[in-house]
């Protein structure tokens, strides 16, 4: 995997973080549930990221809900190696439900996202769990994390809660707030790094379609007009 | 067959003669179905059933449907058995011309999908490895969809892993499977958008992309197209899937594809006119070209974005090789000529690069950029070979140039409707591209060859040249390039004061054998001209050969010039003088204004419009028609209102709404003998934001207007002086401003100075107060040695003090002892004279002495008798103490 690195084993996934605001959304929203596919994700090694945009940074304080899902990218760096993630973000309400269940399979990772300002969206996580486990692979990363963590007036759920939460089911747990963008970048990128671990200690078999994961590769033929960056120089595998 | 007799003997039995009645047989077979304990019966009453399915479909239905679902619940071990059921309930939902009701199929599709667990078991079946049984559940499904479209896909989103069974089947080496998949998820994905992002979650993109490489690319057959049709289906209208499609790298993926040349093969013949293009192959690439339009629709957000990368990775390069090769269909000519102004429309970069590329015509040797045009090849064949040429003049070459002698005007139609939609993308929202065009109204110097001269012009005097071309035995079909060149100038001087300039500055080298007439001149006589024909011919009373415009017809070309009029004159006083020189045209106007002809609200209606647009601009003292002729013509031959009327009538019509509509697939469309009028958005544009100031203006007297004007005049020099001041006020403000900033940046060096000065003042302070600290601590020091000093001084003195004091005690006591052995010898002594009254002193100290030690004495007694005391009272108290040696 050294030499011939520009292909590198991609991962991915997450889900964007959001936080609402607006009263009425809130009230709509049953749970912010958020999962995370990284799938299929291919990078360019060495492909600048900075041209990414950063989906999770963009907060607004009345977000429109989700609609069913919305698919995001986002580049990563995990030991110098360009990941690309592919972010399904699902809608936490109960209508929604059925639909957001095909998104599990294939998934890498998951981030399961709960309110700490609300204290119902915290008591639903045991069911949201239950689907996630249900429905994706044994070998899926799902992390905790408790939004909104700005409001620390306003905590219905202690830290210590959503802890020992996920210490029983065998998840990461991060605080954040997508509002400041405490947290946020680092939970996106302990999902990553867990993935590329398992990547990494062959838990996960990139060679099957269903892991979710994706080597890069440089895209051949592509013809370079006079301004184009220059031709990134295609290895052979 | 077998098995079906077995079955079907098994109920007619003994009795082989007797007929039996199908209510009755349908029956049992149904309640074997549910009952059989036997495998083999189970598969023989199915069978059965399935022998009758379609001759008695509606009682099949009624009695068989719950024991057939139930069967393909419970048995999953026979996969003879699963097919025949599931071929047994397709017999049933599938339509027939026969069916009595009608809607009988429809009726037993209900009954199948609202069955709670039937959906999610067919799903799994399409995942069965047997063939038949994996073929027959994906037909059920196909015919469910044909009936119930929206049930069915809600029943198949509740199951998690519904829709991805389906993307594994694009994988199915058997092509009957694989294909039958793909037909039923484009119908899928027509509509709903939760199936189209749980496809592509599930990597739909890259499954089809590998079909399509597969198969051919664009050469590959009828699957080629279904697969691009349901790539179409699932970015079309779906945001999230285009973001995804781009993220993944797709849109990289489609040059290669739209690099095409169809293989040359020997039975097609070398001439050009043989197409090597296969109908499947235009099938194909249309709907690519489709898909490759829809990700750079304008006005779409994520638009620029993907033009940039559709630039990026050479998509331009392929569509200009399709869009002029000769012997590319038309069709595909057009929609790539398209594609290419929609990748750069809006887009100054893409723009700009499209600006710079040139193409060479095709020489013998390969030359490297875009081989050839064949057009210019054929046209010119005085053109010298693998001249490089702008890109740009090459199209509008295709839009408004000679067309290829073989082919007709009408097949080149849209070639031509085309390359003029390529060429506004280019010139829309890039004012350096109008101006460079503008700029070469004026042709250089040429020879006088007509047809040479049109390839060599430039883009901008190749406009001018085709807009002032005479237009005498033109058919309507050939007019229409001349169309395209007006709108295309009108485009160019929209709203841009320079280009009007530039236009107002050039002249037609021969027009009418007149040499070096105005440019807008020869428009208006072009005006007069296309509508004189179009009289000539209507008065010559039904020409047999449809031209300009058959009786009735609107005349798409005169309204073309009056609209590029309208463009040019509005706000531009010295145009309208100008154009006011050809006197005869106003009378023109008058003319079509006052025609009676009801059918032609349009032309009336923009002859009203050019005509208040003169009124109102008027204004220029250079004017060979004054305003008060003006007026006269208006009051008098028109009448206000009619005018007015006419404009409203304009403005309220089809034509000018459909210019707000999609600005392309209405641009024109061929019917047989006339050329529907279409309007450019620029014209549209023009007349809804002026109409009602263009209106007020005819409601007023020429006194008025003229008021008006000096008003505006006086305004438009005090403005002048203002803007003048203003620019003054703004240099000068630049000016101080760049004072003020060397001002501030001097004041904040002053700071900085004043700053540091304190701050050396400061520290010079600290200096000081740390030296007198130093003193001080000095002075402490000597304070303290002094005061050890003097300490030890007094020490010393004391000291010695003391020792004198202790010598005294010591000489006092020797005396004491001295005196005292007197005082015992005295009496025995010798006392000298004096030494009498010595012993006298002496006696009576000894005496006082004496009397002390009594004193003492006593006081000792006392304390002897006090401590006896004490030590009673202690006694007393319990302590006990040792008797002492002064009471024994």
């Amino acid at each position: 995997m050294n030499s011939a690195c520009d292909y590198e084993p991609l991962k991915a996934c997450l889900e964007k973080n959001k936080g609402s605001r607006d009263p009425n959304a809130c009230k709509a929203e049953w749970e912010q549930f958020r999962k995370l596919c990284s799938e299929r994700k291919k990078t360019l090694a060495q492909k600048n990221p900075s041209a990414e945009c950063e989906p999770y940074r963009r907060f607004q304080p009345a977000h429109d809900l989700t609609i069913g899902v919305e698919f995001g990218a986002q580049m990563l760096q995990i030991n110098g190696k360009s990941i690309k993630l592919q972010i399904w973000d699902t809608a936490g309400q109960e209508s929604f439900r059925s639909i957001t269940r095909s998104y599990y399979r294939g998934a890498a990772g998951a981030l399961l996202v709960y309110d700490i300002t609300r204290r119902d969206t915290f008591d639903h996580l045991a069911t949201w769990l239950e689907d996630a486990r249900k429905h994706s692979n044994s070998d899926t990363t799902i992390i905790l994390i408790g939004n909104k963590s700005d409001l620390e007036a306003k905590r219905a759920v202690a830290k210590e809660e959503g802890q020992a939460f996920a210490n029983d089911n065998g998840l990461f747990f991060i605080e954040t707030s997508a509002k400041t963008a405490d947290n946020v970048e680092e939970a996106f990128l302990k999902t990553a790094e867990n993935i590329y671990e398992k990547i990494q200690n062959g838990t996960i078999n990139i060679s099957n379609d269903s892991s979710g994961i994706k080597l890069g590769q440089i895209e051949p033929g592509r013809v370079s007009m006079p301004e184009d960056e220059p031709e990134i120089s295609n290895s052979c595998c | 067959m077998d098995f079906f007799s077995r079955g079907y003997n098994a109920l007619v039995g003994e009795g082989k003669n007797y007929q039996q009645d199908p209510v009755q047989t349908i029956q049992k077979l149904s309640d074997r179905v549910y009952a059989s304990t036997l495998i083999e019966d189970k598969r023989a009453a199915v069978l059965g059933l399935k022998g009758l399915s379609r001759e008695y479909k509606q009682l099949v239905g009624k009695e068989a449907i719950p024991p057939l679902l139930n069967v393909l619940q419970e048995e999953s071990e026979d996969p003879n058995l699963i097919k025949s059921t599931l071929e047994t309930l397709n017999n049933l939902i599938a339509f027939d011309q026969n069916d009595e009701p009608r809607d009988l199929s429809t009726i037993h599709a209900r009954k199948i999908v609202e069955n709670d667990s039937h959906i999610s078991k067919v799903l799994e079946l399409i995942g069965d490895q047997d063939f038949y049984i994996r073929y027959n559940a994906l037909q059920q499904l196909t015919l469910l969809f044909a009936q119930l479209s929206e049930l069915l896909i809600s029943k198949i989103l509740v199951s998690p892993t519904g829709v991805g069974r389906f993307v594994d089947l694009l994988v199915d080496p058997r092509e009957i499977i694989r294909n039958e998949c793909v037909q039923l998820l484009i119908l899928m994905t027509e509509k709903n958008a939760e199936i189209q992002k749980i496809l592509v979650f599930e990597n739909t993109f890259e499954k089809l992309f590998n079909i399509i490489t597969d198969e051919g690319g664009v050469g590959g057959n009828i699957m080629v197209q279904d697969c691009l049709q349901l790539l179409y289906n699932l970015l079309a209208f779906n945001t999230s899937n285009q973001k995804y499609f781009r993220e993944t790298s797709c849109i990289q993926k489609l040059p290669e594809l739209v690099k095409f040349e169809p293989p040359q093969t020997e039975l097609a013949g070398y001439s050009p006119e043989v197409s090597f293009w296969k109908e499947q192959h235009i099938e194909n690439m249309f709907v690519l070209l489709k898909i490759v339009r829809m990700l750079v629709q304008p006005e779409n957000v994520d638009t620029s974005v993907n033009q940039t990368i559709m630039q990026q990775y050479g998509m331009i390069s392929p569509l200009l090789q399709l869009s002029l090769s000769i012997e590319v269909p038309s069709t595909i000519r057009g929609l790539a000529l398209c594609s290419i102004g929609d990748i750069i429309q809006s887009n100054l970069q893409n723009q700009f690069l499209f600006q710079r590329t040139l193409i060479t015509a095709q020489s013998e040797e390969e030359v490297e950029q875009f081989e050839h045009n064949q057009i210019d090849t054929d046209a010119s064949k005085g053109l010298k070979k693998s001249v490089s040429e702008p890109a740009a003049l090459v199209i509008a070459r295709l839009a408004i140039g000679i067309r290829p002698f073989e082919m007709s005007e009408e097949s080149y139609f849209v070639v031509r409707n085309s390359a003029a939609y390529l060429i506004k993308s280019f010139l829309k929202d890039n004012p350096d591209a109008r101006i460079s065009v503008a700029a070469t109204f004026t042709p250089p110097p040429i020879d006088e060859s007509v047809e040479d001269a049109e390839s060599i012009l430039s883009l901008g005097s190749l406009l001018v040249s085709i807009m002032a071309m005479p237009l005498e035995g033109l058919t309507q079909i050939e007019a229409i390039r001349i169309w395209h060149a007006t709108s295309i100038f009108s485009l160019l001087l929209c709203d841009d004061d320079v280009c009007k300039k530039l236009a107002l500055k050039t002249s037609v080298e021969s027009y009418n054998d007149s040499p070096d007439v105005p440019l807008l001149v020869a428009l208006s006589f072009q005006a007069i001209q296309s509508l004189k024909l179009w009289n000539v011919e209507s008065g010559a009373n039904k020409s047999p050969v449809p031209s300009f415009s058959s009786e009735g017809k609107e005349n798409f070309l005169c309204i073309q010039f009056l609209c590029a009029l309208c463009i040019w004159t509005v706000n531009s006083p010295e145009s309208v003088s100008a154009l006011l020189s050809n006197k005869e045209f106003i009378l023109f106007l008058t003319e079509i204004i006052t025609e009676p002809n009801p059918k032609k609200t349009v032309l009336s209606g923009v002859a009203a419009f050019l005509f208040g647009i003169i009124y109102e601009f008027n204004s220029s003292s250079s004017t060979n028609i004054k305003i008060d002729e003006l007026y006269l013509i208006l009051s008098k031959r028109i009448g206000i209102d009619n005018l007015l009327l006419r404009l409203t009538k304009l403005n309220d019509s089809q034509e000018i709404h459909n210019a707000f509509s999609n600005s392309f697939d209405n641009l024109i469309f061929l019917n047989n003998d006339s050329v529907p009028v279409v309007f450019d958005s620029s014209f549209a544009n023009l007349l809804r934001d002026h109409i009602n100031q263009t209106k007020s203006f005819l409601k007023k007297t020429p006194d008025m207007i003229k008021k008006l004007h000096e008003n505006s005049k006086l305004n438009g020099t005090s403005q002048n002086l203002k803007s003048q001041n203003a620019d003054q006020n703004a240099k000068n403000s630049g000016r101080s401003s760049k004072g003020q900033e060397s001002e501030s940046a001097g004041k904040e060096t002053e700071k900085l100075k004043a700053m540091n000065e304190e701050l050396l003042f400061s520290l010079d302070k600290l200096k000081i107060v740390s030296t007198q600290h130093q003193k001080e601590s000095e002075e402490l020091k000597l304070q303290v040695d002094s005061i050890n000093a003097q300490w030890e001084e007094k020490f010393f003195l004391l000291q010695n003090e003391l020792q004198f004091a202790k010598s005294r005690i010591l000489e006092l006591e020797s005396l004491l002892e001295s005196s005292n052995e007197r005082a015992l010898d005295g009496p025995r002594s010798d006392f000298p004279g004096d030494g009498n009254s010595e012993v006298l002193a002496l006696e009576e100290k000894f005496s006082a002495l004496e009397m002390e030690h009594d004193d003492l004495l006593a006081l000792l007694a006392d304390q002897d008798a006090q401590c006896k005391e004490y030590r009673n009272m202690l006694r007393q108290l319990g302590q006990e103490i040792p008797p002492s040696d002064s009471e024994d």
